[in-house]
């Protein structure tokens, strides 16, 4: 039985032998440490990436976009994190609602205020996500914005508070303009791709697309000055009639749009389908070669990502694993080494009368020591990428 | 005034001993051989004659291959390894050529290290007030909080002498104790060491090749007188 005594002494006289020898066993934890920590790190952070977006593609059942890749068209629609693929027109979201198969959810991602997403969408996808209010109200008139959770702490707004839009292209007169919105509500945080994103309705993203717009009254007196031509209904203004870049209650009324509603584009459609055999004769329908659409089931298209994600990880880790092993290897020397070091240490020790387990426990202390302080930062190092492992999974694997 | 039984043996007593290692010719015979309670013995011989053998032999460090040996009433001979330990580092204080010191402990501290390494020994504050009371007996109560290192080498052997004086043994075995010091330093410490026997009523046995010093001591061995390295 090893007695309090032993350990206290075995410590004591242990901290001093490393505390002489710092950069020695300095290296031997950081070695060891990512020998242990880099397998299992990967393989948290693996795992989690892939329970995340499995579960929300498996809350995603149907997809629609512009033929093109799938894996871009739900990054975009579900995880807004990519480049939004080449919008669709309107019309198909028309086309979803009149076929009865289907509730199809029209989202809009082009534009982004202060580097975050703005999603323009109708209010049926509160519903599907399940997403609630913590402060404020939901969307009512053009140019409101609803926040996600993490939106609202980054940018630290809240309802009342203002946000603009960010131009596409400042140097781009014919492109996006920006629009000042005003923030009505922000929502309890999801812990999903939702959290980080602005939400608008459909049409102020249009809105700021400039496909609608508001400006002075061309049919009262007062704005005759701008007018260029009148042509029955049609009026054309000159360059200085002043365009509205904020909705408000007094302008909201001038607010327009031109054409067909029905040609605006969005980016993606999230279809929820009655039933599985309405999911199913809805996917039928864009089966034709003609089609310039596409239907795509998220979790299948996530599926395909994850195998070609876990491929590359079972590669890493076998690599991990020889690089760990010829490492443990070095350390072991390192030891082996150390324990020739002081073999006069270990003969003085036995000489003068020590005991023999007080001896060993020294000496294999050392080891034991840096084992066990590689273990507890590996641990600790774990723990702080299971916390953050979603801020990495969207700086480094899918931006 | 009444003499106990303790008193009356000898420190050490040799009875018809003999070693010899598992591999090799060497061999080493002691017929008979006692050293007295306070006795300073110097053994001196040839190097290779078995003087640290014989040394290794009192202490426990290794075992004869036949005989027995008597330390301060003890049959060391008989005691198990385990038991040899503990009695080396209680009753048995050992003084080395080469210091052997821990680099990495201060000198206060390499001084208390046999009360780290037995359980026989417990660490008190009159131990630790002790170790310092003789660190400044023997010069070295300004240095006590420094590595060996940054020792000359006569005050190194110095802090061995405190070391193994500490648990107040009724023995010390010093092998070639000035070996390795300069001629200034060597009677310096050798006096040193005698000094603190003497005053404590420690036995003493200290192997040397120095024959200048030889009048220190109350008594020389040759280990040839005794049998050393018969067949060697």
């Amino acid at each position: 039985m090893i007695s309090g005594g032993i350990v206290r002494d075995s410590i004591y006289l242990l901290v001093c032998y490393l505390g002489l020898h710092k950069i020695k066993t300095a290296i031997l934890v950081v070695s060891i440490t990512l020998i242990v920590y880099l397998p299992v790190g990967l393989s948290v952070l693996v795992n989690q990436s892939a329970t995340r977006l499995t579960q929300r593609a498996l809350e995603s059942p149907l997809l629609v976009g512009k033929r093109g890749s799938p894996l871009s068209l739900v990054l975009s629609s579900l995880y807004f994190e990519t480049e939004s693929p080449d919008p669709l027109l309107y019309s198909e979201v028309t086309r979803i609602s009149e076929s009865g198969l289907a509730l199809p959810i029209p989202l809009d991602i082009r534009f982004r205020a202060r580097r975050h997403p703005v999603v323009g969408t109708t209010l049926d996808y509160f519903d599907f996500r399940g997403l609630h209010l913590a402060r404020g109200r939901s969307l009512a008139i053009l140019g409101e914005c609803v926040l996600g959770a993490q939106v609202a702490e980054t940018l630290s707004l809240s309802p009342g508070d203002e946000l603009i839009s960010t131009p596409d292209n400042v140097f781009n007169l014919g492109g996006s303009y920006p629009l000042k919105m005003k923030v009505v509500g922000v929502l309890a945080s999801s812990h999903t791709p939702d959290d980080r994103v602005i939400f608008v309705d459909l049409k102020t993203s249009w809105v700021i697309d400039g496909l609608g717009h508001g400006h002075q009254d061309l049919t009262k007196e007062e704005g005759e000055e701008f007018v260029l031509k009148r042509n029955g209904d049609s009026v054309t203004a000159n360059a200085a009639v002043l365009q509205y870049t904020e909705i408000d209650p007094e302008n909201l009324e001038s607010f327009h749009f031109h054409g067909d509603q029905e040609t605006y584009p969005v980016t993606g459609i999230l279809a929820i389908p009655k039933d599985e055999k309405s999911g199913v004769l809805l996917r039928g329908r864009y089966q034709g070669s003609e089609e310039v659409c596409q239907i795509v089931r998220p979790y299948e298209v996530m599926e395909d990502l994850l195998a070609t994600v876990f491929t590359v990880r079972g590669f890493v880790t076998l690599a991990l694993v020889l690089v760990g092993a010829s490492t443990l290897l070095t350390a072991l020397m390192v030891f082996l080494l150390s324990l020739r070091l002081r073999k006069g240490e270990i003969a003085t020790l036995e000489k003068i009368g020590g005991e023999r387990r007080r001896v060993w426990f020294l000496i294999l202390g050392e080891m034991g020591a840096v084992l066990v302080m590689s273990v507890i930062l590996a641990t600790l190092l774990t723990l702080v990428t299971e916390r953050f492992g979603e801020t990495a999974i969207r700086a480094f694997l899918l931006q | 005034m009444e003499v106990s039984q303790a008193q009356i043996q000898p420190m050490i007593r040799f009875a018809d001993l003999e070693f010899r290692y598992d591999r090799g010719d060497f061999s080493l015979r002691v017929a008979d051989l006692a050293v007295d309670r306070g006795a300073a013995v110097a053994l001196i011989g040839p190097s290779g004659s078995g003087k640290t053998t014989l040394l290794h032999l009192v202490c426990g460090i290794q075992a004869p291959s036949r005989g027995r040996i008597d330390v301060d009433g003890t049959e060391v001979s008989g005691l198990s390894e385990a038991a040899r330990r503990e009695f080396r580092i209680t009753r048995i204080g050992l003084v080395f050529q080469e210091f052997e010191l821990l680099t990495y402990l201060s000198v206060i501290e390499n001084i208390l290290l046999p009360y780290r390494m037995s359980s026989a020994l417990t660490m008190t504050s009159e131990v630790r007030d002790r170790a310092a009371s003789m660190a400044e007996e023997l010069g070295l109560q300004e240095k006590l909080s420094i590595r060996p290192t940054q020792l000359s080498h006569g005050e190194r052997q110095r802090v061995a002498v405190c070391r193994s004086l500490l648990p107040e043994p009724p023995l010390i075995l010093a092998d070639e104790p000035t070996g390795n010091l300069d001629p200034g330093n060597k009677a310096k410490v050798l006096e040193a060491l005698l000094q603190a026997c003497q005053k404590r009523g420690t036995t003493l046995v200290t192997v040397t090749h120095d024959l200048g010093v030889l009048r220190l001591f109350d008594r020389v061995v040759d280990i040839h007188d005794i049998g050393g390295d018969r067949e060697g």
